[in-house]
């Protein structure tokens, strides 16, 4: 029978002619109007569709993913996985072929030239569902070598010793595998066989582990393509793949570790905080996260998205340094805070260090001194800068008791000198990231007294403090002298809308330390009309957006970042952007100045 | 459907010999089509007889070539030489085919009482109805659509009355991609795909309309 699908395309030109002819017998053609939905996200799938003429294009997160175009193939994921990801519509009135999931399975299991196509087409969405493009990236991704990916390290038990023991080592190290060595050959036991062990109700402590190993062990050497072990991985329905260098075992590959390596390195680094054993492990995922945040800026994710990633992973890092440092009796009575825009996780870039420790009141640690000393020290290696205001765990101002804490805080509340209120703003977004995270709760300032309006007013103050440099005809106004053309982005936009919304949330006693969770939490009590609410969450957006441009170029130039920008330099939509912004930050500034009736403190 | 319609209808229905038949007559599901092509052994309706039939469901938007019934007949007469190259069907062919009677029943089996589609269907329907009406009474009581009159209704105008009703030139203009020609399965998926363009076309989206 003739067929009109064309099998001289990848993959479907590997497939033999029994192969072909079975493959075309079920294939159906199906048409998409311009603007029909093919199939919403989360929805089942059973088809793996190949345009003929027209064009799809994917949508998730409000944005469009990718097109597929005459011949592309799509969704080779949804077909794996049986759901869909993402909404398909229909650019134009589009035709395609439809060729059932059973079939296309049952294809990549027998022929593994095609399967690989599809396990190399899986990595490209999930390169996507990091929103970013299809470029030479995801190729060097897949051409990257096994040793590229994070390898756990490979634990070994001896055959005699007991099942309890090799748990008990899969427990102290988060590992999902111990090796087995054997008198003949060496063996795996995972976590499924241990599933197994304890549902055969054999005792534990005196099985021994030999004969549960599995044997011989899957390997692949250090050398090799990630995209190699994928396919291992796939044709073997196997978790893992014992990594060898030269023969020699040299650690584990995770299926999971693999897949995130091709998708989102953000997990690697993840990974590494968390089974890091020393400060030196700790390095590598430090370094490990500016590469990250130049490689997700680059294939344009959302810098709102690389803010709650990056601070996600950089509380995790300085957590465990601090859990590294300090012995489990002080984690128990102590807590570790991160202050200022690290606390509201708006920090994309490194910035100074401030954090602080409260102790629980009695509580004495002969080392505390020296554990705090060097968390800042360790800080400093791995590139925070001091603080110039000294908010830093090695100054006795920003390591106390939580009772001296809180006379301290009054003390500033009723001075609120510009200094003091500046200590309570940082105090504000504080954020607990190791240790007893309940010491904080009568020491926040939502808790305190005394936060009366005259208090309050003072407090917003500051909001002021800089002109937003925007003129009344909506011309941006350059700062003059030596900055000549040239515009503080952080005191003329960044700072008065963060410090107008975090005086907004003290007032409403809004916990939250975020920005843009006090901008919701704000909207949710009506202290914040629903139009200004959307402005302001923009707004930050894109200045955000604009101040992380501006330091990554600064970086990629050798130079500190700052938040002086070039209004010359930027695009003429850009700089329409920065102007609709500005304003928005006038109309917010000018709200908290009525609001708080600064204008009687003048 | 009017009532001239109806009157027809009700008049095969009497005629109708075999009761077997009488699904044929029955309300056809919603949404659901038979795109249809036959290959003949001659061009002349009253002697063609047929080589090869397919039958493609359509469903919705879904084309369901996966599902069609493709038979191939063995003729009583012998095959117009004229007619080989372009349906490249031989006797040696066709000499395994199915008699007349056994194909007839497998066919209207399949197409139940669904609209049929087709290019130049009256062509595939004289040729069937000519040995359908001697054995059951009847010919097919199913509307028939036909795919080139759907393109001249959208495309006629007072300024432009000729219409390029070619296949090729069809397509072209859907911008429909065209399939190795007089494989009747690969015609009537053709004519399926005019027709679900067409007929799910919205008109002010086309500036050409």
């Amino acid at each position: 029978m003739t067929t009109p699908f064309d099998f001289n395309h990848a993959p479907f030109d590997c497939l033999s002619p029994a192969e072909r002819q079975r493959l075309g017998e079920c294939v159906d053609v199906a048409y998409f109007p311009k603007n029909v939905c093919l199939h919403e996200a989360n929805s089942p799938v059973d088809t793996l569709y190949v345009v003929i003429k027209g064009l799809i294009s994917e949508h998730g997160e409000g944005e469009i993913l990718g097109y597929y175009g005459p011949q592309d193939i799509f969704d080779a994921r949804a077909m794996l996985s049986g759901r869909a990801q993402h909404r398909l519509i229909a650019v134009e009135d589009t035709l395609v072929f439809c060729l059932p999931r059973e079939q296309v399975l049952d294809l990549t299991q027998r022929n593994p030239v095609f399967g690989a196509f599809f396990y190399q087409d899986v990595a490209a969405r999930f390169a996507v569902l990091a929103n970013r493009p299809l470029q030479g990236q995801l190729q060097s991704m897949l051409m990257s070598r096994v040793d590229a990916a994070y390898l756990s390290k490979a634990l070994w038990v001896e055959a005699q010793e007991p099942v309890l023991a090799a748990a008990k080592l899969m427990q102290k190290h988060h590992a999902t595998c111990v090796l087995v060595q054997g008198e003949k050959e060496a063996g795996i036991f995972t976590r499924s066989d241990l599933r197994d062990f304890v549902i055969s109700e054999a005792p534990a402590a005196s099985t021994p582990v030999g004969p549960l190993a599995r044997s011989p062990l899957l390997t692949i050497e250090a050398e090799a393509y990630l995209y190699h072990a994928q396919l291992l991985m796939a044709t073997h329905t196997i978790q893992r793949l014992v990594v060898t260098r030269k023969g020699e075992i040299i650690g584990i590959l995770e299926q999971v570790e693999l897949l995130s390596f091709l998708s989102n390195q953000s997990h690697i680094v993840l990974a590494q905080i968390e089974r890091a054993e020393s400060i030196v492990e700790l390095m590598a995922a430090n370094r490990g996260m500016e590469e990250l945040v130049a490689l997700l800026h680059r294939n344009g994710v959302k810098v709102s998205q690389i803010a709650d990633l990056l601070s996600e992973l950089r509380r995790h890092l300085l957590g465990r340094v601090f859990t590294l440092l300090a012995p489990p009796e002080m984690l128990a009575h102590t807590c570790l805070l991160v202050l200022g825009s690290e606390g509201r996780g708006e920090q994309i870039l490194k910035t100074d260090q401030d954090n602080a420790l409260l102790i629980e009141d009695g509580f004495e640690h002969p080392d505390l001194a020296a554990i705090c000393e060097r968390f800042t020290q360790t800080l400093l290696a791995f590139g925070y800068p001091p603080c110039p205001g000294g908010i830093m765990l090695n100054q006795p101002d920003w390591c106390c008791g939580v009772s001296e804490m809180r006379s301290r805080l009054l003390g500033w509340i009723r001075s609120a000198s510009a200094e003091n209120v500046m200590r309570l703003a940082i105090w504000a977004d504080a954020r607990p990231i190791a240790g007893k995270a309940s010491l904080l709760g009568p020491v926040r300032l939502q808790a305190l007294p005394e936060l009366d309006a005259p208090f309050l007013a003072r407090f917003a103050l500051p909001v002021l403090q800089f002109d937003v440099p925007l003129s009344l005809f909506s011309r941006l106004v350059l700062d003059a002298g030596s900055e000549r053309d040239r515009l503080d982005i952080k005191k003329g936009g960044i700072f008065p809308l963060v410090h107008g919304l975090r005086s907004l949330a003290l007032e409403a006693s809004i916990e939250a330390a975020n920005s843009y969770q006090r901008i919701d939490a704000l909207l949710a009590c009506g202290q914040l009309p629903t139009e200004l609410a959307q402005d302001l969450r923009e707004t930050l957006s894109f200045l955000h957006g604009l101040r992380l441009q501006h330091g990554l170029n600064a970086i990629a130039q050798g130079r500190a970042p700052d938040n002086l920008i070039e209004p010359a330099a930027l695009s003429t939509l850009e700089r329409d952007l920065l102007k609709d912004a500005l304003g928005v930050v006038k109309r917010f500034r000018q709200l908290i100045e009525h609001h708080f009736q600064l204008a009687r403190l003048g | 459907m009017n009532l001239l319609n109806r009157l027809s209808r009700w008049r095969a229905r009497r005629a109708l010999r075999d009761p077997a038949y009488a699904f044929l007559f029955a309300r056809p599901p919603a949404n659901e089509w038979i795109s249809i092509d036959c290959e003949t052994s001659s061009l002349d309706p009253q002697q063609a007889e047929i080589l090869s039939i397919a039958a493609v469901p359509v469903r919705a938007n879904r084309i369901y070539r996966s599902e069609a019934l493709r038979l191939m007949l063995k003729p009583e007469g012998s095959i117009a030489p004229g007619s080989i190259p372009i349906h490249q069907l031989r006797a040696q062919d066709v000499a395994n085919g199915l008699s007349v009677d056994q194909a007839l029943p497998l066919l209207l089996d399949f197409i139940g009482a669904r609209p049929l589609l087709g290019y130049y269907l009256e062509f595939d329907l004289a040729v069937l109805n000519r040995q359908i009406q001697p054995r059951l009474g009847i010919h097919l009581p199913n509307p028939a659509i036909e795919v080139s009159g759907l393109y001249y209704d959208r495309k006629v105008t007072a300024y432009r009355p000729e219409v390029d009703l070619r296949l090729s030139s069809i397509l072209q203009d859907l911008d429909l991609p065209d399939l190795p020609r007089h494989d009747p399965l690969n015609d009537a998926v053709l004519a399926a795909m005019i027709f679900l363009k067409l007929s799910r076309m919205n008109p002010d989206q086309d500036s050409e309309f």
